[in-house]
């Protein structure tokens, strides 16, 4: 009676692959448009790479954070080596360096510290070290790589005025300057989807007023406010409270290129034909929003997430380097950056300039990572 | 040239597109002569990649589409020809002859018209850029043009915006638009579609006043039989990326002999049919990724034989002076006989 | 006079406000619908024809109480028997009649959410109004998915991975989910294929005559209007024209406007070419500053000085109604 029922034949033909594509969701097809994006999925997986570091940083850093050698202040960064030729021409294999010895620089008319070329000291992986506690919870002492003299450090990037690591500084900072992003953000999108949402959703004279008042936060200028705001913390607060406070400041002003995003969206989707068949359907607005709205934004919110991290990460370590924000003993990248503000410093140390590598690339793989994705946010589009 | 009679011999074009999916083949295999001084319809529905063939003429395919077989020859001047399909798309060659040679009307006036621009900018675009005018003399031949496409007031429209006027008006700067270097050829690709049923048929009477006037060559895309039967000169119908039937349009009305064009005819709501059920064509068009081999019409015919119709596409067979068909079983038959219901 | 209506709309006027901005004078509202009145029998399938800017798709919409309209009454004969002023009703008790009369959308593309499979998409009215839940609701589902001619493996399947036709048959079957009564087929059929058109209007006549439905259909296409409708409903820039059983209407139109539609529909056959004639010149009458008297006068052949003072009311002329000063004494030419 009813006509044009596909025939069997036809289904039985499909192909495997087809069929995964006909049965996929939103998040399969984003997964797929995604990857044809090189710049994003290199960006992600060096994002994903640095995380990583964070997360297992105290196991990674040749040292503790703290942990210092007397005799090795502002030492240049120590060579790693694999083959060493030595005097009689013979050739010795495994990762070893040299330690550092104070010497004359002739040129510069300076006492530096120099490698040692007749001394060796084998670098070795899974050694033992400085002993720490790994988050805070258990005690271990191996670290990843290390030398196995426990009297010479190995100071791959080189060592600052006290003569601490910096690359161990380097990799706990990113434990810091990392989740102030993650931590910032997460306020930033509580508070834009739920004010963005409700400007979208009832529009009219609330979404008016909500919209101004998101203009005139935006055009305050962000560096003197957040200036301003971090100069009201009192220097003998304790230092967590600190970079609570400090997460809290960069995500109330944050939060408003988020809300934008979001009631863009709204409004785009309110006037969608699915939205009335759903209110035809009896949906109450709650269930509008929950079931069809967010679904289809969700995308476009990570999209803008990942681009606002790296806006959370530079903003904290301007404010660090200005010395207004962290302060030891939490350590951020920003704060490394301060032992760098000094020209005489930078001349004779450059390396300690290195943190600021660190935020460049961390900045870049993010920014990478969002934009792949905001171009993939959208899959229905063609 | 097989005949001077033609502007335009399509010989086994192929543009395919490659897809995350898959190849979808949207043109593969036409066969088409556009005849001088006539309206040409090419009838199909959605897949059947009537509009990807009428770009590929213009070479306006963007990636991932691309021409990968066949040639487009065609008559540019008396004893020249060119073939457009191994052209540079974005070359000064087929610059010319896109603008110059050849205009394109869209279904939809609204998007094919800038918004910030006026009227007036827009339709001595071309022409500033084809002939050697200057501003005073494109806005004159402009305000001509428009007059000549029915528009009340054209020295008032020149300067107004394209939101300010309706549907139908602005389909009619888009005629004028394509028409005002006198092209040699109009390709319209569902020009009326959009328009509401009165505009409609202004509008196709205003192509057809056209047409007879300036002598121009028309390839017509459409998807609707009455608007075919209103205009047409010849008819070519198209399923799936192929011309299964050509003809002048009251052969094609008249005696059909392709089952798709015959089932199609007969799926036309007209009156008199009233309550009784609407004879259908069974199933749907195959996905563009799943052709079927051979006819491709096959899965959906009531006439398939296996063994058939489903090794290679049919050959295409004269069955009358310019009544072309490419069926396997169209010589075994005077004309196909009614499907049982 | 025939039995009681399902639906009775009674000088129902729509009425769109155009802000524009604080400190301009308040310019004349957009006339989507102009006191029109209208009856839908039970049973039958009532076409509202017109292009665009008729108000036919608003009137639509303001029956379904997606707008909600600026004066005039609908009254519905609810199950039980008593009539129902669903203009008076406020969200939350126009609930239950959401359940009686659905609609079937024009773009099947837009009007299921990407982003979710098809049983939700069809299955979401039926938790909503509590009909069933779980297992009870993907059971329900597959039989709506048999009945439209799909197969119930689909349902768990992306709104992409269908045809158009398909897409329409999903939308069928949401309409279909909560055993309506009245269903509203907002050009249901308009964007499909001439081959899908056909599969789908057979469809919605089975199930008009399976279900007992009653259909309001809102289309352009006269064509497929005069196949499928008992009766037909003509509008013109706001206002009812002309409303008739379709073999009067197509044989002997009352209404100058009827006549231009009727004189637009290509026939497919070059044979019956129609020659330049009875071409409607002219545009569309504005919905914010309409002609005076009868909206049509300035592009009728027929108008005379009276036209442009009067608007006529819609009447009973011939068993019929119609809304123009002169029906009785012109003869117009029908199909």
């Amino acid at each position: 009676m009813l006509d044009a029922i596909p025939d069997a034949r036809t289904v039985e033909r499909l192909k495997r692959k087809r069929e995964r594509y006909l049965a996929a969701g939103q998040w399969t097809l984003i997964w797929r448009r995604f990857r044809r994006h090189t710049l994003g999925l290199i960006g992600g997986a060096i994002a994903v790479l640095i995380y990583l570091i964070a997360i297992f940083a105290e196991f990674l850093a040749p040292t503790t954070l703290e942990d210092y050698t007397a005799a090795y202040r502002f030492a240049p960064p120590m060579p790693l080596e694999i083959v060493h030729v030595g005097a009689d021409g013979a050739w010795q294999w495994g990762l070893h360096t040299h330690p550092l010895v104070p010497t004359v620089d002739k040129v510069k008319m300076r006492r530096t510290l120099a490698p040692d070329p007749r001394k060796l000291v084998p670098v070795g992986f899974f050694v033992p070290g400085e002993p720490y506690r790994f988050w805070g919870l258990f005690p271990t002492d191996i670290h990843l790589i290390g030398t196995s003299d426990p009297k010479v450090p190995l100071m791959l990037l080189g060592s600052d005025r006290l003569g601490r690591d910096l690359l161990s500084r380097i990799i706990y900072g990113a434990r810091i300057s990392l989740s102030i992003g993650l931590f910032g953000v997460a306020i930033s999108f509580a508070l834009g989807v739920v004010i963005g949402g409700i400007s979208g959703y009832l529009g009219g004279v609330t979404d008016n007023l909500i919209q101004r008042l998101v203009e005139i936060l935006d055009s305050i200028p962000s560096v003197p406010l957040w200036i301003g705001l971090a100069a009201i913390i009192p220097l003998t607060l304790a230092p967590e409270l600190v970079y609570f406070l400090i997460t809290l400041i960069l995500a109330l002003i944050g939060w408003t290129g988020l809300a934008r995003v979001v009631r863009g969206r709204f409004l785009a989707l309110k006037s969608e034909e699915f939205i009335s068949a759903a209110r035809l359907d009896g949906a109450s607005p709650l269930r509008i929003i929950m079931h069809h709205m967010v679904p289809s934004f969700m995308s476009h919110i990570i999209a803008a997430l990942s681009l606002a991290i790296p806006g959370m990460i530079l903003a904290e370590t301007a404010l660090s380097y200005l010395g207004i924000g962290l302060r030891p003993p939490v350590v951020s990248w920003g704060v490394l950056l301060q032992d760098a503000q000094n020209i005489r410093t930078i001349v004779e140390a450059p390396w300690l300039l290195l943190p600021g590598v660190a935020v460049v690339i961390t900045v870049l793989a993010l920014n990478f990572f969002g934009d792949g994705l905001r171009d993939a946010a959208d899959p229905y589009s063609s | 040239m097989q005949s001077p009679d033609n502007l335009i011999e399509i010989r086994n074009l192929k543009t395919h597109f490659k897809t995350d999916e898959g190849l979808v083949k949207a043109v593969d295999g036409v066969d088409l002569d556009v005849p001088r001084g006539r309206v040409l319809c090419v009838v199909g529905e959605s897949g059947s990649g009537k509009s990807i063939m009428a770009r590929s003429i213009m070479r306006i395919i963007q990636r991932p589409g691309r021409i990968v077989e066949g040639t487009i020859r065609y008559a540019a001047a008396a004893g020249s020809e060119i073939d457009l399909a191994q052209l540079d798309p974005i070359g000064s060659a087929m610059r010319n002859i896109r603008g110059g040679d050849f205009g394109m009307v869209f279904q939809e006036p609204m998007t094919a018209l800038s918004p910030v621009h006026t009227v007036g900018d827009q339709v001595t675009e071309a022409l500033l850029l084809h002939r050697s005018l200057d501003k005073k003399a494109a806005e004159a031949e402009a305000a001509a043009m428009l007059a000549k496409v029915g528009l009340p007031d054209p020295k008032a429209t020149l300067k107004r915006f394209p939101f300010e006027l309706s549907g139908g008006m602005r389909q009619r700067v888009c005629i004028a638009m394509a028409l005002i270097c006198r092209p040699k050829l109009l390709i319209a690709d569902e020009p009326t579609t959009a328009l509401d049923v009165t505009t409609q048929a202004q509008v196709l009477d205003l192509l057809r006043d056209l047409q007879a006037e300036m002598g121009l060559t028309v390839l017509f895309i459409t998807h609707n039989l009455g608007v075919v039967a209103e205009i047409a000169d010849q008819v070519a119908v198209m399923y799936l990326g192929r011309v299964v039937e050509f003809a002048d349009a009251d052969t094609l009305f008249h005696d059909p002999r392709h089952p798709y064009t015959q089932a199609l005819l007969r799926s036309v709501p007209r009156p008199g049919l009233r309550g009784a059920r609407l004879p259908t064509v069974r199933g749907n068009v195959p996905h563009p990724l799943d052709r079927p081999a051979g006819c491709p019409f096959q899965t959906r015919c009531d006439f398939a034989v296996s063994g058939l119709c489903d090794r290679e596409f049919p050959v295409a067979t004269q069955v009358s002076p310019g009544h072309i068909v490419s069926c396997a079983r169209v010589g075994e038959f005077d004309r196909i006989p009614e499907a049982a219901q | 006079m025939t039995a009681a209506p399902l639906l009775a709309v009674e000088n129902l006027q729509m009425h769109f406000r155009n802000r524009k901005g604080l400190f301009r004078r308040q310019p004349p509202p957009t006339r989507a619908v102009d006191d029109v009145s209208l009856q839908i029998q039970p049973g039958e399938t009532l076409s509202l024809v017109g292009e665009s800017g008729s108000g036919k798709t608003t009137l639509g919409r303001c029956i379904l109480g997606v707008y909600r309209a600026t004066a005039g009454r609908i009254t519905y004969a609810g199950t039980a028997g008593e009539p129902v002023e669903l203009t008076t009703l406020g969200e939350a008790e126009l609930k239950p009649y959401r359940r009686q009369i659905r609609m079937i959308f024009q773009d099947p593309n837009s009007s299921l959410n990407p982003r979710r499979p098809v049983v939700d998409l069809i299955g979401e009215c039926l938790e909503i109004h509590g009909v069933a839940k779980g297992r009870a609701r993907s059971e329900r589902v597959a039989e709506l998915l048999t009945q439209v001619g799909l197969r119930p493996e689909y349902m768990s399947r992306y709104p992409h991975a269908f045809s158009g036709g398909e897409r329409q048959r999903i939308g069928i079957a949401r309409a279909l989910a909560l055993d309506p009564r009245l269903v509203v087929c907002d050009e249901a059929v308009s964007a499909l294929d001439v081959s899908v058109q056909a599969q789908i209007i057979n469809l919605l006549q089975d199930l008009q005559a399976q279900r007992g439905l009653t259909y309001l259909f809102i289309a352009h296409d006269l064509a497929v209007v005069e196949h499928i409708s008992d009766r037909i409903a003509v509008m013109y820039a706001g206002r009812l024209v002309e409303v008739a059983r379709t073999e009067d209407l197509f044989a002997t139109p009352l209404h100058p406007y009827t006549e231009a539609l009727i004189g637009t529909i290509p026939l497919p056959d070059p044979r019956l070419r129609k020659a330049a004639r009875t071409r409607l010149g002219g545009e569309i009458a504005s919905l914010t500053n309409p002609p005076s008297g009868c909206n049509f006068h300035p592009r009728c052949r027929y108008a005379t000085a009276d036209c442009s003072i009067k608007r006529p009311a819609l009447r009973e002329v011939g068993g019929r109604q119609v809304a123009c000063h002169h029906a009785e004494s012109l003869s117009l030419r029908g199909a």
